[in-house]
């Protein structure tokens, strides 16, 4: 970090304006209906979760100051803080987190993505003004999570049963009204969206005046922004950090932050026995040897980024120290596939079995160009050890339509586990079920069945007890490891250079990045002479 | 006249509904639906849906049933004088074009401030961006092609038509990139992000124009240049023809002036087939680039359009497909009737 010389032993000022871009408008502030990351990054600063993730991803209480389980783990108990005020005054109490669940939980509101986290609970009761119970149908670890939900003010909505569609078209008409660190100010759709320091925040205001949100799509025009001044972050690709290193006077007075994100790319292999192929672990483990995935991380990626063997985030307490990604071995990779009964026998460079060639078709979404080339590389991979892998480039909603319909014999893209590591959506065998109409329940698409992974999911579901729960992670991770139901590739960074006149920018130290934690902006300042 | 241009509006109708209904269709054959593409936008993070809730969801907007049943439906929604909900933007479709006039004067807002909901709108953001791209073009373009016929294999001729050329031949994309480096980054003369700057609602009404028309400086120039080869060599040609009449020796035998054949014979002739130009060029002024807009983060009609196929938010594809027909159909009747004005041989019956 580049702090300035004495000021890092000096207390925290307030004023300033700190301005970054979004790379679309977003699409609504009501959290309930929500379900675009860029409105997120917004509204996230307007309302208050009752929990929420710290810097080290460790659940810390917000509008909740504190709760705890019953014995036998069916019931949470919620105490909310008090004295804490609406932006409009009024008192916020468990009458606002009941508003906000039953919102969630009406079919006639549109909570998309919402619903989901809240499965596992039986019902939720105010006990009295500033304590809420949650009945869980049993005991359900990954539940707590479902908790970083952000609370709307009952008295604003009045929202009423047949009221819905009202509620559905956002708030437009409502300017927000949260309990957040920052006020709603001004929203000009297409341009920009202002907040103000919330002075009465229960936490103490933060240190900041104003934040603005400037919606900049492209990237080139976001860095030139940053260049000239009319933005304090700026988000840099690998081919431009590349530029930048080449003329350092453009990142001078500035503090550049690297760390690995969330979000893991990876391989998918379909193992609903549509294919010849990959219903053999074998012939997944070769893929896996024989795709150079460290080659990548250094040609392409400059090395900025990290192989990975499972889909827990690297370093994390859930993640397996001892499973280490697979080596690219070419030579074990065809010592596997042979091992497996595919061999060159017409000697035409591709392997063949029961006279059916080791070819087949992977989908890649057309909109990231440096997934395409990802994928151009691991195909120059597999031809050397005698597979041919056709590439398919199709748009966004069509690769979601086939994914989802398990039409795919193979396909690249990225994942990344929710707030918490639970991977029961992902690896479970009930997720890789197909509904009457052909979608798929979960993200099991590959149809990836072990029972051994399923029954330790199911326990570590119903485990409490951290160091327990972690033991049936790391089993998790090394059966993956063995079984190879994805060939795991790697996890890219994010470079994210702020100017160095902000004090106390911290980065979350699990791929949360400096704003998708709490209570991170908060913190920042910036001194006096600086502004 | 009055009964052709009654004809030709009735017969707008079947043409606007059989271009609405095909574009119905075909956006309707592309795979995915509003919550589809919603569920996975852009992060991979966003939780899943249901398979339940994602079932009251198609039904409670009536995404499961087919293609007719919901082309019908809009157009009863269209009936009624409304062109429905954008899903993306979770807000009436008009109110993402126009704003909110109509709800500002309801609630006894004053008619200038409705006025100002319909100028800070992403239509007249495009409709200003490309107004002016236009106005470039033709101011540039029309007299560089007459005064090349003027003086037909002259240098001007040949120098203005190779320039125009190399112009029309590079990506506006690109060029888009190199003037925000150049103009904007480095020697810092002009703005590059949106069409306001902040602070921009305490300026006086003339401090309010310039910074408009400073912030649509870049975006206008990458929108217009590649459009000048195109329009100045059909300048050229149409002035040439003209020259090339009979009536235009006759003039000259008769000894009127050389100026006097070119600019009142020559050019008012010449008019005529640019105004068939018209009809090509002035639907563009709101159908918007996609490319400029996004590039210059210009809050316009473009930049939503794209994002709206992607998330598969019909009633905004429907709509923007509705403006862009009834655009066409009347810019044509438009130019036929001007072809009245300027031609005296013409009459429409």
């Amino acid at each position: 970090m580049a702090f300035l010389p004495g000021l890092e032993a000096e207390a925290p000022e307030d004023g300033g304006t700190f301005t970054r871009a979004l790379p679309a408008d977003a699409v609504t502030l009501n959290p309930v209906i929500a379900n675009d990351m860029v409105s997120y990054l917004v509204y996230k600063w307007i309302y208050d979760p009752l929990v929420d993730v710290d810097q080290d991803m460790n659940p810390v209480g917000v509008l909740a100051e504190s709760w705890e389980n019953s014995p036998d783990n069916t019931t949470t108990t919620f105490h909310l803080r008090k004295g804490v005020t609406w932006h409009d005054g009024k008192p916020f109490t468990a009458d606002d987190v009941l508003f906000t669940y039953e919102a969630c939980m009406d079919p006639a509101v549109d909570a998309i993505n919402k619903r989901p986290s809240f499965e596992a609970v039986a019902k939720v009761e105010r006990m009295n003004d500033f304590t809420v119970k949650v009945t869980w149908k049993e005991p359900y670890a990954p539940g707590l999570m479902a908790w970083n939900l952000h609370i709307m003010p009952r008295h604003v909505y009045a929202y009423a049963k047949g009221r819905s569609q009202d509620f559905n078209k956002g708030s437009a008409d409502v300017p927000p009204v949260g309990t957040g660190p920052f006020r709603f100010a001004e929203w000009k759709r297409g341009e920009r969206i202002v907040l103000k320091a919330n002075p009465r925040y229960f936490g103490g205001r933060p240190h900041l005046d104003t934040m603005v949100f400037k919606i900049i799509p492209q990237s080139q025009t976001q860095l030139a922004a940053y260049q000239t001044g009319q933005l304090d972050l700026t988000a840099i690709s690998t081919e431009q950090w590349r530029q930048l290193k080449a003329d350092q006077a453009l990142l001078k007075g500035a503090t550049v932050f690297e760390y690995y994100g969330r979000q893991f790319m990876y391989l998918a292999w379909n193992m609903d026995g549509s294919n010849p192929f990959f219903r053999d672990r074998r012939v997944r483990q070769a893929m896996t040897y024989a795709t150079n995935r460290q080659g990548i991380v250094d040609k392409v990626l400059d090395g900025h980024g990290i192989t990975c063997s499972g889909p827990f985030y690297p370093g994390s307490w859930e993640s397996n120290p001892a499973i280490k990604p697979y080596p690219y071995d070419p030579a074990r990779a065809a010592a596997l596939l042979d091992a497996a009964g595919w061999k060159d026998r017409k000697g035409d460079g591709v392997r063949e079995k029961d006279g059916k060639p080791l070819a087949f078709e992977c989908l890649v979404p057309a909109e990231v160009d440096q997934f395409s080339r990802f994928l151009e590389i691991f195909q120059q991979d597999l031809r050397r050890i005698g597979v041919a892998m056709a590439i398919r480039k199709v748009e966004w909603s069509v690769f979601l339509d086939r994914t989802q319909r398990h039409q795919f014999q193979a396909y690249l893209s990225g994942w990344s586990l929710g707030d918490d590591p639970d991977p029961y959506g992902l690896l479970h065998s009930s997720q890789a079920k197909l509904l009457p109409d052909g979608m798929g329940t979960g993200q099991n698409d590959v149809s990836y069945m072990s029972p051994e992974v399923d029954r330790l999911i199911e326990t570590e579901q119903r485990t409490f007890d951290r160091a327990a729960r972690q033991r049936a992670f790391w089993r998790i991770h090394e059966l993956v490891a063995q079984d190879q139901p994805h060939t795991y590739l790697f996890m890219g960074s994010q470079i994210v250079a702020v100017r160095s006149k902000f004090q106390n920018v911290r980065v979350s130290r699990a791929g949360y990045g400096l704003f998708t934690w709490y209570p991170s902006v908060k913190e920042w300042w910036v001194p006096k002479g600086l502004r | 006249m009055l009964s052709y241009l009654t004809r030709r509006a009735v017969l707008m109708v079947p043409t606007v509904l059989l271009i609405t209904a095909v574009v119905f269709a075909v956006m309707k054959l592309a795979p995915g639906n509003p919550f589809s593409a919603a569920q996975a936008s852009g992060e991979a993070a966003v939780r899943q849906m249901n398979p339940q809730d994602y079932q009251i969801l198609l039904t409670r907007y009536g995404l499961d049933r087919p293609w007719y049943v919901q082309y019908g439906r809009w157009l009863g929604t269209l009936a009624t004088g409304s062109l429905g909900d954008s899903f993306s933007e979770r807000r009436p479709v008009s109110e993402v074009f126009f704003n909110a006039p109509a709800r500002v004067l309801a609630e006894g807002g004053s008619l200038r401030s409705a006025l100002n909901q319909v100028l800070s709108s992403k239509f007249a953001a495009t409709l200003f961006l490309n107004a002016l791209a236009l106005f470039l073009m033709v101011v540039v373009a029309v007299p560089a092609g007459f005064h090349a016929a003027a003086r037909q294999g002259g240098w001007f001729d040949r120098a203005s038509s190779a320039a125009l050329y190399v112009l029309y031949s590079l990506p506006n994309f690109w060029v888009a990139i190199l003037l925000i480096l150049l103009v904007g980054v480095r020697l810092q003369w002009l703005p590059f992000i949106g069409m306001r700057s902040d602070g921009f609602e305490a300026m006086s009404a003339a401090g309010k124009a310039w910074d408009l028309l400073k912030h649509a400086a870049l975006p206008a120039l990458c929108l217009s240049y590649g459009g000048l080869a195109f329009l100045s060599r059909f300048a050229r040609g149409a002035l040439l023809d003209v020259l090339s009449q009979d009536y235009i020796r006759t003039a000259r035998a008769k000894g009127v002036s050389e100026a006097a054949v070119l600019y009142r014979h020559g050019l008012r002739n010449a008019l005529i087939p640019l105004l068939t130009l018209s009809g090509i060029l002035l639907p563009a002024l709101i159908s918007g680039s996609v490319i400029i807009e996004q590039i210059f983060s210009w809050p316009g009609l473009g930049q939503m359009y794209i994002k709206a196929i992607y998330s598969r938010d019909y009633p905004l594809i429907m709509a923007e497909s509705l403006m862009g027909a009834v655009a066409v159909l009347l810019s044509n009747l438009a130019t036929d009737v001007a072809y009245t004005v300027a031609d005296p041989r013409v009459r429409l019956e």
